[in-house]
């Protein structure tokens, strides 16, 4: 270990649950506030990338390895999610000629 | 004799089923078959029931007259309703009228409704109501006399209407069936109110309540008084005679007394020797019948007594003075039945039981031969108009005479039947246990109006001229051998009822019904006096209705427009007509339309769609919040969020404070 | 005891397993051989009616004897299927039950033989008939809450299938509305039935819950239901959620308003399957489940019953006297009948309750012979409206004589079942005290009269009318078959009541007991 790293304060498990809050933070309002649908589907993987970093840092913390299954499983559902997302969003735009969000809006009451 | 002759009596109920059965479903288009087996079975069911009165007079000293036979028809917790046969001289005599009358009125119809196209149909509903009348005749207990009273109901709807493409008919039919069941609410409450107020009582334990003979044992051993004490007065009236009443509610309707009288005379729609069998000699005289097989309910209470004869001598008064201004020959002899039934309720009212049936039996004789007589008359002139009649002595006698034998039972010629029947009544009006003068009055003044008016009858159809069309014939021989058979007993059955005859003859000794009816020891001493006077007050009116009518001294035209509103009055039968029909088409329906407007309104529209029309307003309302941006959603799921984690927060720190 | 088993089930699962398996039948013949589909029907209701009567004759045979010697006890079936929840295939009859099946199997052998003429769709129409069926049947033949409950949803989607489709009159409307009222009520009891199922559980304290009906009974008698929950007497707080919600299928006042319309709205068949078995489930439920389970509940909400039951009868009445189509006119006739039967359970004698389940057979039997007659000439004439009607008589005189049989056992004439029954109603309810509603309940017989009287006349008696000469009689023997079957069981048990209420008697005496002993206690 170097002195310099030495020298700063050890990165506690509190850290990474601040890192993760900002990213949540920084997606969350990137899905509230962005109309661009790619925006919008970015942000939301923020989010999850947010969660993941929590999953891992209280998996350490609790000496176990669940919480980076768990990972795992969401990266692959992440994957998913997003090939079936950008599917959506390339027929959105066929069909609209735009991938602002609130041209769909088939759900209006 | 005993239950081991059971057989018999079961046979004179069930042959004439059968018959129907048969006739109805196997051999409905083999008319001659249909026939054949109909008459059969009421042929079956007369000797059967000659063969149990020979046995029932004959039985020796201190050997029962009568016996009852049951079997269990509904067994349900406590309650037993029972199904069964009961042949003791009163109902002997009550089915031998029937089967009596019956047998010829069966052969007179093969002539009658020769070419008829529902000939099968006809002879299957004739032979349904001889099995539901002699059912209500040889019935044990409350519950199953109401059964074949309804099924009488129903023989009578069927045989009204039998000719359905008649509205008028089917009409007839329908009101016979309505005004018996208002009476028949009457009595079904009765007997339930009968049965329980009895069952309750201890004294009451291991007899049956519906049970005709258990119920008599009850009250001759002071039920009664019992019944009377142990349940509160109901309507202002002790229990007991409150189910008198409401039982004697449904000989009203049947029996057609006042003011549930207005089907009879419409039933004549029906073909006339239905008239003859069911709305003159048997089915109308059910009533009278059930009250002398119940008359124990009525004996301790003098008042429901007198109740009864007011009711029948307010009918019998009433009838006869509308048969006065009748033109159809068949709507005078109904309102001459519906007095004659009125005498016989008050007879029951006045004098007990044994005078009631006397002079139904008598009745049920020449009135059906009146009828028949009518209906060959009919037959031969193809109307039922008077007033297109004339003349026809020369061209129908045979009709002719049976006709004058049967008016002259009816007119109570001394010597014939109903002589010496009307006598007993007018004696018990005069002399009897509960006598009343107003009474008497009304019953010589009928006396002397069915004088009146029989012979106006009598004088209209076989006197004068001829005034209708064709050229009419007698009738063929069989339709006239029946009105001969007819005859003969129309004369001569009111001779068992002469006292100097028969008094302290053994038949009419012992009991006459299994009910204790009580036989007044025989027929009374013979009333010379009051004969004379009944005799007097009915030639009167005879030989007024002869000068009118027959020999034309008095110009019946003349005093016709003189007392125009009272000819009115009668011919319009007092407005009951109209009355009811009022509260049939107005009332009635008037309650049923408040109730479906309240149904279709207030209910479905109202509160119903009430419902389905907020929850859609609901939706609508909520719907708002779909805006279809997903902006929207996703605030309201972070708020959501927030609102939750808040939620977990706060309780979390409530709960570590506390 | 040996169980009696045919192939490993029990004959009271196998009147379940029959229509059921017919429906897979037909559901793998093809849509375009008709008379195959027809055939198969019928001879699944064939047999299960052959079963039926098995049941009812061993039922019959069972009165009187020693519980070691019946065979009724024989029949029932238990096969466990999610331990967890306490659910398991459970089946077992008593008197009532087993009139109920021979009820259901009536009506729909009839059914079957009505619907010969559908033409439309009649695989589909064949296989909603008789799914509704298999599920009425599963509502009379289980001790399981689980199933009872499920049988009862399962027979009301067909029924919203065959009139939505089948249907005529206002049939979108009248389809969605009874399909609301059912499932509503049935969302009501089942919140009652969940709160007897965890009461019980919670009371017991066995490993797992159990729907198991004995299993509540057991409950029952140790005393589960007796507490106070929050404040209320438990059986008085959960006994009306049971009774309302199967009291709407019943249906009882005021929730009748969707009955008269989906009988005027279904095909034939459909009318009599709702009119004579459907109703019947809700009397059914609250006979086999509500006041058993909490008779001291029943005793203090009897009077409520007895109260809507005299609107059923009387008001019933006058609002069919006021109608002037055919099936509006049985339909408020048997919303009025029905109130009989309320009234037969609210007098709470074993008199008037075994009154009340011959009833339910009587008039099931009749109503299903009023529509099989409505829809005979309704087919063919396509209005059933009085003022356009009558004199048909002339041309179809064996449907005008049938139905002039259906209005007398409707009237209530002696003779047919109807009259047997409603007679008991009527001693039942003086006998349990409701006087006034036993003078109601005679009363009643006179709108009755007025309408069916009014109804026979309107539509076939009156002069010839040369408009219906076109009509076409049911003349051939198949043709006439299913109304002379029907025709023939009214006669049957009119004539001689006690093939039927001896069966029924212990069931009623039992409930009755058990309600005399809440009362008393």
């Amino acid at each position: 270990m170097t002195p310099l790293l030495a020298a700063l304060p050890p990165v506690t498990v509190q850290h990474y649950l601040l890192l993760s809050g900002l990213l949540f933070a920084v997606g969350l309002v990137g899905v509230l506030f962005r109309r661009n649908i790619i925006i919008v589907l970015m942000c939301l993987e923020l989010m999850l990338s947010a969660a993941n970093l929590a999953f891992v840092a209280f998996s350490r913390v609790h000496g176990n390895l669940q919480g980076q299954v768990m990972v795992f499983f969401s990266i692959a559902v992440a994957a998913a999610e997003a090939a079936v997302a950008l599917s959506i969003i390339i027929a959105l735009y066929r069909a609209r000629g735009g991938v602002d969000v609130e041209d769909a809006a088939e759900m209006k009451g | 004799m005993g239950p081991e002759l059971a057989p018999f009596a079961w046979a004179i109920l069930f042959a004439p089923l059968a018959a129907a059965g048969v006739a109805g479903l196997l051999v409905r288009r083999r008319r001659g078959l249909a026939a054949a087996v109909a008459v059969s079975g009421m042929a079956v069911g007369l000797l059967c029931t000659l063969y149990l009165l020979a046995r029932s007079l004959g039985a020796g000293e201190g050997e029962p007259t009568g016996f009852v036979h049951n079997v269990d028809w509904i067994r349900a917790g406590a309650f037993t309703a029972r199904f069964g046969v009961v042949a003791d001289r009163l109902s002997l005599l009550m089915a031998l009228v029937v089967t009596g009358v019956g047998t010829p009125i069966f052969v007179y119809s093969i002539g009658y409704m020769h070419g008829d196209e529902g000939y099968g149909r006809f002879f299957a509903c004739l032979s349904l109501f001889a099995f539901s009348m002699l059912g209500i005749v040889l019935s044990t207990n409350l519950l199953q006399t109401f059964v074949f009273w309804e099924l009488v109901g129903l023989s009578s709807y069927l045989l009204i209407g039998f000719w359905f493409g008649k509205d008028s008919a089917v009409e007839a039919g329908k009101k016979a069936f309505m005004v018996n069941r208002v009476g028949d609410f009457g009595f079904l409450t009765g007997i339930i109110l009968l049965c329980w107020s009895a069952a309750s009582l201890p004294s009451f334990a291991g007899r049956n309540p519906l049970d005709f003979a258990d119920l008599a044992a009850f009250y001759r051993a002071g039920g009664y008084e019992e019944l009377a004490k142990a349940s509160p007065h109901l309507l202002g009236l002790p229990v007991p005679a409150l189910a008198a009443l409401l039982v004697f509610c449904g000989a009203v309707g049947k029996s057609a007394q006042f003011p549930l009288h207005v089907w009879l005379p419409d039933a004549m729609e029906g073909p006339t020797p239905v008239s003859a069998l069911m709305h003159a000699a048997t089915m109308v005289a059910a009533g009278v019948y059930m009250i002398c097989r119940v008359f124990f309910l009525f004996e301790p209470f003098p008042e429901a007594l007198h109740a009864v004869a007011w009711i029948g001598g307010l009918t019998a008064f009433m009838a006869a003075t509308i048969a006065l201004v009748q033109t159809d020959i068949k709507k005078v002899l109904a309102y001459s039945t519906l007095s004659q039934l009125g005498y016989m309720v008050m007879a029951v009212g006045l004098a007990g039981a044994t005078a009631g049936m006397f002079h139904l039996t008598t009745h049920a004789f020449f009135k059906a031969l009146l009828f028949l007589c009518s209906g060959s008359v009919i037959h031969a002139c193809h109307s039922q108009e008077i007033t297109e009649m004339g003349g026809l002595r020369k061209a129908m006698p045979s009709t002719f005479w049976t006709w004058i034998i049967g008016t002259a039972a009816l007119v109570a010629v001394p010597g014939t039947a109903g002589f010496f029947s009307k006598d007993e009544i007018l004696a018990a009006a005069a002399h009897g246990e509960h006598a009343s003068l107003p009474l008497l009055v009304v019953g010589l003044v009928t006396a002397g109006l069915t004088a009146f008016y029989m012979l106006r009858c009598t004088a209209l159809t076989f006197f004068g001229e001829y005034r209708g069309h064709g050229h009419p014939h007698e009738s063929p021989a069989v339709m006239t051998l029946p009105l001969w058979f007819l005859a003969v007993p129309a004369l001569l059955v009111g001779w068992l009822g002469f006292p100097l005859l028969f008094h302290g003859h053994p038949w009419f000794q012992g009991e006459f019904g299994i009910t204790g009816v009580k036989v007044h020891e025989g027929p009374h001493e013979f009333h010379l006096p009051l004969a004379l006077v009944g005799t007097a007050f009915a030639a009167a009116g005879g030989i007024l209705g002869w000068m009118v009518f027959g020999a034309r001294r008095i110009d019946a035209a003349a005093w016709k427009e003189r007392l125009l509103p009272l000819h009115t009055l009668l011919s319009r039968k007092y407005f009951l007509d109209e009355f009811y029909l009022w509260l049939v088409r107005t009332v009635q329906q008037g309650i049923a339309e408040c109730s479906d407007f309240f149904e279709q309104n207030v209910l479905i529209r109202g509160v119903v769609d009430g419902l389905s029309a907020a929850v859609k307003a609901s939706g609508r309302a909520l719907r708002e919040l779909q805006t279809g941006s997903i902006h929207t959603y996703v605030r309201f799921a972070l708020a959501g969020s927030v609102l939750v984690v808040a939620w977990v927060i706060l309780s979390a720190a409530r709960g570590g404070n506390g | 005891m040996e169980p009696v088993r045919f192939l490993g089930l029990s004959p009271l699962s196998w009147v379940v397993a029959i229509p059921a398996l017919t429906t897979l039948g037909i559901l793998f013949t093809p849509s375009a051989a008709k008379n195959a589909v027809r055939r198969i029907a019928l001879a699944g209701m064939t047999l299960t009616f052959g079963i039926a009567i098995w049941i009812l004759v061993q039922a019959a045979g069972d009165v009187g004897l020693d519980a070691s010697a019946r065979v009724l006890p024989r029949l029932a079936q238990k096969v466990e299927w999610v331990r967890e929840l306490g659910i398991s295939w459970n089946v077992g009859a008593d008197g009532m039950g087993a009139a109920m099946v021979f009820l259901t199997s009536i009506v729909i052998f009839a059914g079957v033989l009505v619907s010969w003429s559908v033409e439309d769709r009649t695989k589909e129409f064949y296989l909603s008939l008789i799914a509704l069926v298999t599920g009425v049947f599963g509502v009379f033949v289980s001790r399981d809450l689980f199933w009872f409950y499920f049988s009862y949803e399962l027979a009301v989607i067909p029924m919203y299938l065959l009139i939505g489709i089948w249907g005529s009159t206002n049939k979108e409307y009248a389809s969605m509305k009874l399909t609301l009222y059912l499932t509503t009520g049935a969302v009501c009891a089942l919140v009652g039935l969940l709160m007897v199922y965890f009461r019980a559980w919670a009371f017991l304290k066995t490993p797992y819950p159990s729907f198991d009906l004995d299993y509540i009974l057991m409950a029952r008698d140790a005393g589960a239901f007796d507490a106070t929950w929050r404040g209320m007497d438990f059986q008085v707080f959960a006994f009306p959620f049971l009774l309302f919600g199967f009291g709407a299928i019943a249906p009882m006042w005021p929730l009748h308003t969707w009955s008269p319309m989906g009988h005027a709205a279904a095909p034939s068949a459909a009318s009599m399957l709702h009119a004579g078995v459907l109703m019947k489930l809700g009397s059914f439920a609250i006979l086999r489940i509500a006041v058993p389970a909490l008779p001291e509940g029943a005793v203090w909400w009897m009077p409520v019953v007895a109260v809507l039951c005299m609107f059923n009868i009387l008001y019933g009445g006058l609002v069919a006297i006021a109608q002037k189509d055919m099936k509006f006119i049985v339909g408020y006739s048997s919303s009025s009948h029905m109130g009989y039967v309320l009234l037969g359970i609210a007098s709470m004698t074993s008199l008037g309750i075994n009154g009340a389940i011959f009833l339910m057979f009587a008039h099931g039997v009749m109503t299903a012979l009023a529509f099989a007659l409505i829809g005979f000439f309704y087919d063919q004439t396509h209005v059933r409206t009085i003022p356009d009607l009558g004199g048909m008589s002339h041309q179809i005189p064996f449907i005008g004589t049938a139905f002039v049989f259906m209005s007398m056992a409707s009237a209530g004439v002696p003779g047919f079942a109807n009259f047997a029954s409603e007679v008991m109603v009527m001693f039942g309810a003086w006998q349990g005290g409701l006087k006034w509603q036993a003078v109601v309940a005679v009363l009643g017989i006179v709108p009755t009269g007025v309408y069916l009287l009014r109804a026979v006349k309107g539509a076939f008696f009156g002069p010839r009318n040369p408009r219906w000469d076109g009509l076409r009689d049911a003349v051939t023997p198949f043709q006439r078959l299913p109304f002379l079957f029907l025709i023939s069981v009214l006669l049957l048990f009119g004539f001689w009541p006690r093939l039927l209420t001896d069966v029924i008697g212990e069931s009623a005496d039992e409930l009755a007991g058990l309600l005399a002993r809440a009362g008393g206690g």
